[in-house]
């Protein structure tokens, strides 16, 4: 990760702007059918860990002087709709994040079986400064 | 014809599994997140373009987009798109975030986009 960031610094002008746009592994994705929150996602084990690290990557390129904090952060929410229940399963079973459905999510959602049904997912954000070295 | 707003596209995920998804994120809600002067008649690097929606969008006010992704096939599949929306200023290249194969060009932002 911190290579990936070393690359972005080579790539920005001075005075360029690095924007870091992940998910946000500290807000499960909601599951909105009937125009309500009906359940979330369970995390992959392990997935709080790579945003941690993905974190002090950050963190390391910013003590080493090459970007600098300050400008902007906060998190926003993507919405994917799925035509069905069946079509959003597939969906989770393939998700690396989000492998699962959280307990008593999925019969939450039976009702709405035909959906259409919208995973929101959050998203964090964090625009650094590029340092001249 | 889909009931719902818009066609259903089916994609293909991460692992190869293909899901009908009914509508995409909007990138827009990052422009509007983000400010819009930020991307601005600028040079836009966009590191993990994935299937090029971010990039799609930014090349509407950014000057020149460039997305880099690993995949072969969502290269192609985004420089299909931006052919059929005859966007000209972005173009896809093969590519891994930490070897930036990008020669002498530089950026006045660069977008990790999911993939730090």
């Amino acid at each position: 990760m911190v290579d990936a960031l070393r690359a972005a610094h080579r790539a920005l002008r001075p005075r360029g702007v690095l924007v870091d746009l992940r998910p946000d592994a500290s807000r499960p994705p909601r599951l909105v059918a009937g125009g309500r929150v009906r359940g979330t996602l369970a995390p992959r084990s392990g997935s709080r860990g790579d945003d941690l690290a993905a974190d002090a990557a950050v963190s390391a390129v910013v003590e080493a002087g090459l970007f600098r904090r300050g400008r902007g952060a906060g998190h926003l929410w993507h919405g994917t709709t799925f035509a069905s229940l069946a079509e959003l399963s597939a969906y989770v079973r393939s998700n690396r994040r989000w492998p699962a459905f959280a307990p008593g999510a999925r019969s939450a959602l039976a009702p709405f079986r035909d959906g259409p049904i919208v995973c929101r997912r959050a998203v964090k954000f964090e625009l650094l400064d590029h340092l001249a070295p | 014809m889909s009931r719902f707003r818009e066609a259903p596209e089916a994609v293909e995920t991460a692992v190869g599994r293909v899901v009908t998804v009914v509508r995409h994120p909007r990138a827009g809600r990052e422009l509007a997140v983000l400010g819009v002067a930020l991307f601005r008649g600028k040079d836009v690097l966009d590191i993990g373009s994935g299937d090029g929606r971010l990039s799609l969008d930014l090349a509407r006010v950014a000057r020149r987009v460039v997305g880099v992704e690993p995949s072969a096939d969502a290269v192609a599949a985004s420089a299909r798109r931006a052919a059929a929306l005859g966007l000209r200023n972005v173009r896809f290249e093969v590519g891994a975030a930490q070897h930036l194969d990008l020669g002498r060009r530089r950026f006045d932002v660069a977008v990790f986009t999911w993939s730090l």
